[in-house]
């Protein structure tokens, strides 16, 4: 009994990893970009563009890592485009954000149906999902084995790209640069920072980041597109970016949050007799009571420097006058 | 600076709602000319001087593999072969019907075909336009209706049965189970009646369901679901979850295990893989509808047809023997044992001699399958 419990678990673990990826990439890419003061509200085009170039790039070169390379760079010029029209020509980074998204949804339908004469689903026998790759030596450690072990490159990647992320953004003098543009443009730029050269790197980093993400979508995870793929997994990464409080390590424990929920809730309904309408509701509410705790966290932070500061200018003011008397 | 940050706004915007509009509005398929050519009774006669006409309005693009494209093959067909005039026009989900519906209206059809058109909508225009007529032929789940509105109700819940049996008869597990786009009685209507099939034929079975909260689009959480239940033991899955759906014959197929197909012939998506589809045979209705009125027999209200009417059955029905050829040995050995305890079950409930549980008119024998 316990061993199949266990089993169940692992099985659970590892279906919630898999549903987290996309969004977990994603949403590394929009954190990064919250990091460096733009907030990114086309998460999802970008996704998109990723799943739709890539399993396309698949089926042209033969090869579904050169289709997941090709959705990556097709990302960060998408980034790049971004970019350009809000740091060129300040356009309104929602009214970008729309017309991205928009634009996206609607030219993958267009293309769909121009070349493949399908709108629906795309697919072809020739196209190849990512393997699975083994572990050696990890594999076979029981239970943590089958939890690390046996998933395919972009699943890896987006916990390498979490590691290094935080490195990065925590401890290298660029991470704090990115760190010092989002916090404050104006005084980084006084102290000589060049805002709009991060602001270029977050947004094309992020953008090849979600394409990764949608990419495993149709060449990861299955082997087809559908129309509308990302099917708001872009809006759930903006969530799981803030949520996270744009900290890589967060950001991984909250999709991961979202993803087992997510599989839980499939298994839940399947086991118990509970109605599946309140089991569907459970991803929802734990997203709504960690929210609310990352907000109850953030206003006693806010609390607590507002409170050093006061000392702190009391202790200046005590200081000068001190100084005055004597 | 500025007008050229609006010169670009404008370009985006224009190139966007472009886009858009190439997505949606495609120019109606009016095959008149090229269909006349070939037919050669047309060419016999002189041109009528008004042709039948008659559009389909289709509550999502085509390619779902399921009931839309089935209404295609059925409007196709009534272009191809009756003296008419069609056209198609996709819409891209609720936000757009209501003006595909109009475009339509607007485009002096003798009917206007609206497929699974959200129920407000639909009603609303046809007590707008009342001279116009319009056909539903399926799904449109509404008390009552205008005069002017003739709708097809399939039942589908016989065919779900004798797709339980197969999968009843099939399963080494004794374990089955089925993905539902979401938990209304239409849904269920295929689902206890799948259940009630399994359990006619193998009483200890278990049968599983999961709900994926009429999220139709997203084949990622369907392949998901269904591996979920395969890692629970099952060895047979029904889905009836439109694309969400061919996430669940990919993991069949990535885990070696087995389907069953929903709508349209589905058999053909992965071949060895879907057993057997459940048709629901929408591209009958279709046709029927664009006959039926052409003939002056517009029928108002509602018309519930099931079996009998030949708009329910399996894919087997119609020939479809893509798994008796791909499947392995072991299975389609059982395969002609099957489809005679089919045929049975199939006369019994022709003859009134069996119940089906059906989900939207419930009666005692769905009590034990909730």
């Amino acid at each position: 009994m316990d061993g199949s419990n266990g089993l169940l678990i692992v099985d659970l673990l590892r279906s919630g990893i898999r549903l987290a990826t996309p969004i977990l990439l994603a949403a590394l890419g929009g954190a990064i970009s919250n990091r460096a003061g733009v907030l990114d509200f086309a998460l999802e085009g970008k996704m998109l563009l990723g799943s739709f170039l890539g399993i396309l790039a698949a089926f042209w070169l033969h090869n579904s890592y050169g289709g997941a390379l090709v959705a990556v760079l097709a990302g960060g010029l998408l980034g790049w485009i971004f970019a350009f029209f809000y740091l060129k020509y300040k356009v309104d980074l929602v009214i970008l954000a729309i017309a991205i998204n928009l634009l996206i949804s609607e030219g993958t339908v267009f293309f769909l149906r121009t070349f493949y004469g399908n709108v629906g689903s795309w697919t072809d026998a020739s196209i190849q999902q990512l393997p699975d790759i083994q572990i050696p030596i990890v594999k076979n450690i029981p239970v943590i084995g089958q939890l690390l072990s046996g998933y395919n490159a972009i699943i890896y990647a987006s916990w390498i790209l979490t590691a290094l992320l935080y490195v990065v953004l925590f401890y290298t003098p660029f991470g704090r640069h990115i760190r010092a543009v989002g916090e404050n443009k104006e005084a980084a730029k006084a102290l000589g920072i060049n805002v709009a050269r991060i602001q270029y790197f977050a947004l094309i980093l992020g953008g090849g980041m979600c394409a990764l993400g949608g990419a495993f979508l149709s060449i990861g995870h299955l082997t087809m597109f559908t129309r509308n793929m990302s099917n708001g997994r872009g809006w759930m990464a903006v969530t799981a970016a803030l949520f996270g409080m744009n900290n890589p390590i967060g950001v991984f424990l909250a999709s991961l949050l979202i993803g087992v929920a997510d599989a839980l809730a499939v298994r839940l309904q399947m086991l118990t007799t509970i109605p599946p309408m309140l089991i569907q509701f459970l991803p929802n509410v734990l997203a709504i009571l960690a929210l609310v705790l990352v907000g109850l966290r953030n206003r006693a932070n806010v609390a607590l420097i507002r409170r050093k500061f006061s000392l702190k200018s009391q202790k200046i003011s005590e200081d000068g006058k001190s100084e005055a008397i004597s | 600076m500025r007008s050229r940050l609006f010169q670009l706004l404008g370009l985006f915007s224009v190139l966007s709602v472009l886009l858009a509009a190439c997505g949606s509005a495609v120019p109606p398929v009016v095959p008149t000319a090229a269909a006349d050519s070939t037919n050669p009774a047309a060419t016999d006669a002189p041109a009528p001087v008004a042709k039948f006409k008659f559009s389909l309005v289709l509550p999502n693009p085509r390619g779902d593999h399921s009931f839309i494209d089935a209404s295609v093959v059925g409007a196709e067909k009534a272009m191809n072969e009756l003296p008419v005039e069609g056209s198609i026009i996709e819409s891209q989900g609720i936000a757009d019907q209501e003006s595909a519906l109009r475009s339509a209206i607007s485009m002096d059809n003798d009917i206007v075909l609206a497929l699974a058109i959200e129920p407000d909508t639909l009603i609303n225009l046809a007590n707008e336009y009342p001279n116009q007529k319009f056909g539903v032929p399926s799904e449109l789940f509404v008390e009552t209706t205008p005069d002017n509105v003739s709708a097809f109700q399939i039942n589908v819940h016989q065919g779900a049965f004798l797709g339980g049996l197969v999968a009843g008869s099939l399963t080494k597990t004794k374990t089955v189970g089925a993905v539902l786009g979401g938990d209304s009685n239409g849904l269920n209507q295929f689902f206890y009646a799948y259940k009630q099939g399994v359990l006619q034929v193998c009483p200890d079975c278990k049968v599983f369901v999961s709900y994926l909260n009429f999220d139709f689009g997203n084949p990622t959480l369907g392949k998901e679901t269904a591996l979920g239940q395969y890692a629970q033991g099952a060895d047979i899955i029904f889905q009836v979850a439109g694309r969400s759906g061919e996430g669940v014959i990919s993991a069949a197929k990535e885990k070696g295990l087995y389907a069953i197909g929903v709508d349209s012939n589905q058999d053909d998506i992965a071949p060895g893989t879907v057993i057997v589809s459940v048709m629901k045979r929408v591209d009958i209705t279709t046709y029927l509808l664009v006959k039926n009125t052409m003939d002056g027999n517009f029928k108002p209200g509602f018309n519930n047809v099931d079996m009998k009417d030949g708009v329910v059955g399996l894919s087997w029905d119609v020939g479809s023997t893509t798994f008796a050829d791909q499947g392995p040995a072991e299975m389609t050995a059982k395969l002609p044992e099957i489809q005679k305890l089919v045929e049975e079950y199939r006369t019994k409930i022709l003859n009134n001699e069996f119940e089906v549980c059906d989900a939207m008119n419930q009666t005692a024998v769905c009590d034990p399958l909730k």
